[in-house]
């Protein structure tokens, strides 16, 4: 678990780490808009080079592009093979059996491979770039319009940055469940699916109660330490829009207006 | 049951950057039927010792004799299941792992696991039971109405019913009142007398003088002694270099040494202090 | 001397008809260093979440600082009031040191540009001022608890309880804890109250309050309570050695007085043992 890649921040030093969540967060909800235009061949390159210059200046290495990509290949292999088979447009290509090969289909498919792996590496580059106290706090200020419509903007940053302290605490109870439980001649590999569901079980149970009992005693940490969500608080994380932000955000706003274009020109 | 660690390390997650050497060249020999404590800091490698001892872990290098089985690197974990029965592994706070509707299928759990038919297994269940100091009545009861000791003993108790040759505690004691506390380590002390082995993890030096008979230290992943209790509390200076405390009692008596008093720091019992003390003062 | 916490003819039930809480009274000291000591399910803990408005009590009155705790005073009587529970891992609320300082401040609606200053003033007072940035999987239960006190120190209660607060520790992060709230009840005189079974800390405080199956059993001076050994050891609890020694010595035919403070009793002899 330790090498999972995705998802991961990294504590570098580097021009995108200090941009701004909100910056980072809206550029990922452009561009990834931006990614389902089909600009053409020409219009991913012109993407992926822009992406690879947000890579660079991440300072993220290609190892570990490399190593967030790797977990998703087989959901793009059964995602690609099935695109393969079952897109039934244009020339036929290859035959053998019941399978046909059609010249649209590779070419769908070669988009898919593309969309997909600019994805992975964007969303690779917010995460490895800021911290998740700091996503939460620019996706509260995203979405601080919707208070005015009743939406829990507070409550839902504050669900998702104690979900993010505890990740790794129940992690760890994860661990010490399953080997206090391999102790008791439990084996989570093996076994019959009964035997499998008795282990599950095993492990669950104990996770559940022990998570109760941490939300419990949580809950009365925070009221004790006056903590009201319903009150007005304020905020030590504060946020400071750039000038290099806005500089990003118009070379984002380029490159996405760029793809748009191109996908109606061609 | 003895355990033996010939030159045995462990790194996690080795080769990667998260890499950390929690044993270092552990040698131990601990003689079957003994109660030996097993002290040292948090972060000392004591959990990661006592882990290797039913095979949760195994060693990066290394070999590990229980009884007659053999440990080593190259081993699969598969392989070492009968181990595990052989060597009962009671976690810190292992009311924890309870998760059965009753009190009774939780503590049969870990026999049935390890092929134990059921009737025998119920059997052994009411008898351990008793032996933590819960009667029969609770067998039918849900392990989650029970207070906060009382669940530690119905844990404890479905370790107890795998009859294991080994007994290992991670500070059973922690969180329990004084009164629980005791009763538990006399528990654990009549285990021992029937001839198991016990391994003891306590920060308690109180319990190691009155309820063991060896001590292992660790520090830094090394083992660095390996004596008994009466040998490991006239070190002082090291003690105090590990910031260990010494037992109330021995604490006491150096004390009034110092003042002039000539007793010997070895004494446990406090009636035999007491002797020792009049004595002195009425010579 | 002043009164600063008061409770009067409290009464607590967790189930209907199963008193938690039965009738009880007490008064705390200001700046003084009161333990709670009774068993495990005698009910003490029950007592610090009604004091801090986290269960709703059935009858009584908890008085804090001259206001009683009601609805409306709930948010006062919380910032003069400071609690350690526990478990050091769920009550640590942000993602590092610095953010868990800061959500007491965030709370009361402290400016932002004054929190760093203050965050480093506390951290410092509790030593862990070189652990600003780090994550709680990364610190001990030491270093947790302490950061808890921090967090407490940066809202300038008047008094903090301690819940079993060392009791998941082992011996170095217990004495520094200790070492810590004695040194802070002393130089700030914050009131401390500390709720335990361990009777030696108990041996050590001004004041002790004895509690079993949800009454007050006893209370006053530890030489007064802790002396008692029927009533002690009736509560599951074990007298201090330091009386055990002098008891033992007395009876042997010794003339020397009764301790619970094993300091004192070793000069004592040493002083009886040089005179003979």
């Amino acid at each position: 678990m330790n090498n999972m890649m995705f998802g991961k921040y990294l504590p570098l030093d580097s021009f995108v780490h200090k941009l701004d969540p909100r910056l980072k967060i809206g550029s990922l909800l452009l561009l990834l808009i931006a990614v389902f235009f089909d600009a053409g061949f020409i219009g991913y390159a012109l993407l992926g080079i822009f992406v690879i210059i947000m890579a660079i200046f991440s300072k993220i290495k290609v190892s570990q592009i490399v190593k967030a990509i790797k977990p998703m290949l087989f959901m793009m292999a059964f995602l690609m093979i099935f695109n393969l088979l079952f897109i039934q447009k244009g020339n036929l290509v290859f035959s053998f059996w019941i399978i046909k090969i059609y010249d649209q289909a590779l070419l769908q498919t070669a988009y898919i491979f593309i969309r997909l792996v600019l994805i992975i590496i964007m969303t690779t580059i917010l995460t490895a770039t800021t911290k998740p106290l700091d996503l939460t706090l620019g996706i509260e200020h995203l979405l601080s319009p919707f208070k005015k419509i009743g939406f829990p903007t507070h409550e839902v940053a504050m669900m998702i940055s104690i979900a993010l302290r505890f990740i790794p605490t129940l992690l760890e109870e994860t661990q010490r469940i399953m080997k206090a439980q391999a102790s008791r001649g439990v084996e989570f590999s093996e076994g019959s699916l009964k035997e499998k569901i008795m282990s599950i079980v095993s492990l669950i149970i104990p996770l559940f109660i022990s998570a109760f009992q941490r939300a419990e005693d949580l809950a009365n940490a925070m009221e004790s330490r006056n903590y009201n969500p319903e009150a007005k608080r304020t905020r030590y994380k504060q946020l400071h829009w750039r000038l290099a932000d806005t500089l990003s955000f118009i070379c984002v706003l380029i490159m996405c207006t760029t793809m748009v274009v191109m996908s109606i020109v061609l | 049951m003895s355990i033996q660690f010939k030159e045995v390390e462990h790194i996690y997650s080795e080769n990667t950057p998260f890499s950390y050497h929690a044993l270092k060249g552990v040698n131990l020999d601990i003689k079957e039927g003994s109660m030996t404590a097993l002290i040292g800091h948090t972060g000392s490698g004591k959990s990661t010792l006592i882990q290797h001892i039913n095979a949760l872990l195994l060693p990066t290098a290394g070999e590990i004799h229980i009884g007659d089985i053999l440990i080593s690197a190259t081993d699969k974990p598969e392989t070492l299941k009968p181990l595990r029965k052989k060597a009962g592994l009671v976690f810190q706070f292992p009311e924890y792992q309870l998760f059965e509707e009753t009190i009774l299928k939780d503590i049969i759990f870990g026999p049935k696991n390890f092929g134990m038919s059921e009737e025998e297994a119920i059997k052994v269940a009411k008898d351990t039971l008793k032996l933590v100091g819960l009667d029969e009545s609770y067998l039918e009861r849900s392990p989650f109405d029970l207070s906060g000791g009382q669940k530690r003993r119905v844990a404890i108790a479905g370790i107890l019913a795998m009859n294991p040759e080994i007994l290992i505690l991670d500070e059973p004691t922690a969180g329990l009142d004084p009164q629980g506390a005791q009763e538990m380590l006399q528990l654990f002390k009549k285990i021992n007398q029937q001839g198991k082995t016990v391994l003891l993890v306590s920060h308690d030096m109180n319990q190691v003088l009155e309820y063991c008979d060896d001590v292992v230290v660790m520090n830094k992943g090394r083992v660095e002694r390996h004596v008994t209790v009466d040998e490991l509390f006239k070190e002082t200076e090291y003690l105090t270099s590990l910031s260990i405390d010494l037992p109330i009692i021995t604490s006491f008596i150096l004390k009034l040494n110092q003042g002039g008093f000539d007793i010997d720091p070895s004494i446990k019992d406090i009636d035999e202090l007491l002797k020792v003390i009049g004595g002195q003062i009425n010579e | 001397m002043e009164k600063i916490i008061e409770i009067k003819n409290l009464s607590f039930e967790y189930e209907i008809g199963v008193k938690t809480i039965d009738n009880i009274s007490f008064r705390i000291e200001k700046g003084s260093y009161t333990t709670i000591l009774g068993h495990n399910g005698s009910g003490k803990s029950t007592i610090a979440k009604l004091l801090m408005g986290l269960l709703e009590k059935k009858s009584g009155d908890i008085i804090v600082g001259g206001m009683t705790l009601t609805e409306e005073t709930l948010a006062d009587v919380r910032g003069q009031i400071g609690i350690v529970f526990q478990n050091p891992d769920n009550q640590f609320i942000g993602a590092t040191v610095r953010d868990d300082i800061a959500f007491g401040l965030e709370n009361t609606c402290v400016e932002p540009t004054l929190m760093d200053d203050i965050i480093n003033e506390y951290a410092q007072k509790v030593n862990m001022l070189e652990f600003l940035d780090h994550e709680p999987t990364k610190l001990s239960g030491g270093q947790k608890q302490r950061v808890a006190i921090a967090g407490i120190l940066a809202m300038s209660p008047s008094i903090i309880i301690l819940d079993e607060a060392t009791s998941m520790l082992d011996p170095k992060g217990r004495h520094e804890i200790n070492a810590l709230v004695h040194q802070l009840n002393k130089d700030r005189d914050i009131t401390i109250l500390s709720i335990t079974h361990d009777i030696e800390e108990a041996a050590l405080s001004d004041y002790v309050i004895l509690l079993s199956d949800g009454h007050v059993i006893d209370s006053g001076k530890p030489e007064e309570v802790l002396m008692k050994q029927e009533e002690i050891e009736s509560l599951s609890l074990d007298v201090p050695f330091a009386y055990k020694i002098s008891k033992g010595l007395q009876q042997q035919g010794i003339k020397i007085n009764q301790y619970i403070d094993r300091e004192k009793l070793v000069r004592e002899l040493c002083q009886y043992n040089l005179k003979k």
